[in-house]
């Protein structure tokens, strides 16, 4: 039954595939690219690409539909990374990315959380990490990093059946 | 509401913009690099070319990569302009940590012009101290967050918020500790870069 309910979405959105969103999603995808060289690169950034696939595990759940919620969250999502590409700050451009994809699944106060959760796979979380916590572990911070990205998609899950009620 | 037409032209003159900012060239602190003299009074160095890794690593970054012999004692400097590439210059702290370095200490420090960071690192049986340090040519502070908010500043005014600032960092070379209150005595122009 679930199968059958994702495979439906899936449908939905090759019918009706929300463009504006995705092309967002892309822009800011393409311009954050370099986020792939800092999991391959930095020791304390390996497997940083493993809370970026458990968070996005809601993201499945998309909506077709446009509302002005969403409209705003494009938005928003589009002016932090073109603000991320001329000032040369890659956390501004993957928060638009966080913000882009969390439009896709429309906006409440658990998509909300949910994408601040999306700090789990930023960079940023380990210099914070590394400040706060001058003794810890690479395995340790890969660790807070996917406990936090989970924590996000919990707070998803827990309105399972509101999903695509859009305001 | 905002309409999906007006999103569309939002997203096509973000990507518009972002394509031709990159093309405005800033001016880079190469100048302040060729200013440093391998040689003074007191001191000697040569340039260390850079590996293989590193040219790849810091590709599109200035680098200066010296040793000077100072009164007998050895330093290393590293100096990174990430003028054209600045996601490369790394907060040092980040930097040790990820090099498998345990921070043991860390204490500000006043130098000419300003502060810098003292730390001492360990990795194994192996103690080190270094200092690093972020400098524009007119200011020297140890803080990330001050660097990352000037290179910001001046990206987004194309250059006119003031010089590039670049990070400088020294190492001892053959012993674990250096007389750092004596290093700007001895090399006064390793703090004006």
């Amino acid at each position: 039954m679930t199968l059958l309910l994702e495979l439906t979405a899936v449908v939905r959105l090759i019918k009706h595939p929300p463009w504006i969103v995705l092309a967002a999603i892309a822009y800011c995808a393409w311009v954050s690219r370099s986020v792939v060289v800092v999991w391959w690169t930095s020791p304390l950034e390996h497997f940083g690409w493993l809370p970026l696939l458990i968070w996005l595990w809601p993201a499945r759940k998309w909506t077709t539909g446009f509302s002005s919620r969403q409209a705003y969250g494009i938005a928003t999502a589009i002016a932090m990374t073109f603000l991320g590409v001329l000032a040369s700050v890659n956390t501004l451009k993957l928060i638009g990315l966080a913000i882009a994809i969390g439009s896709l699944v429309g906006w409440s106060w658990r998509s909300f959380v949910w994408v601040i959760c999306a700090i789990s796979w930023l960079p940023t979380l380990g210099w914070i990490m590394v400040h706060l916590f001058p003794a810890a572990y690479a395995w340790s911070m890969l660790l807070a990093r996917v406990l936090i990205a989970f924590a996000g998609v919990g707070v998803m899950m827990t309105m399972e059946e509101g999903y695509d009620k859009q305001p | 509401m905002i309409s999906n037409r007006n999103l569309w032209i939002f997203l096509a003159v973000a990507i518009v913009l972002g394509l031709l900012w990159q093309f405005v060239p800033l001016s880079n602190a190469e100048s302040r690099f060729d200013a440093l003299p391998l040689v003074g009074t007191r001191y000697g160095g040569k340039n260390i070319p850079l590996t293989d890794f590193e040219k790849t690593f810091f590709y599109r970054v200035n680098i200066l990569k010296r040793v000077y012999n100072i009164e007998g004692e050895g330093i290393f400097v590293i100096a990174l302009d990430g003028t054209d590439n600045r996601h490369i210059v790394h907060d040092p702290y980040y930097c040790f940590k990820g090099s498998g370095w345990d921070i043991i200490s860390e204490k500000t420090v006043n130098i000419p012009k300003g502060t810098a960071s003292l730390v001492n690192i360990r990795k194994g049986n192996e103690d080190k101290e270094a200092m690093f340090w972020f400098g524009n040519g007119t200011d020297n502070y140890a803080s990330p967050l001050k660097y990352w908010m000037e290179t910001t500043l001046r990206r987004l005014s194309l250059g006119y918020s003031g010089p590039e600032p670049v990070l400088v960092l020294v190492q001892p070379v053959n012993q674990e500790s250096l007389d750092w209150q004596e290093l700007p005595k001895l090399f006064p122009s390793l703090f004006k870069l």
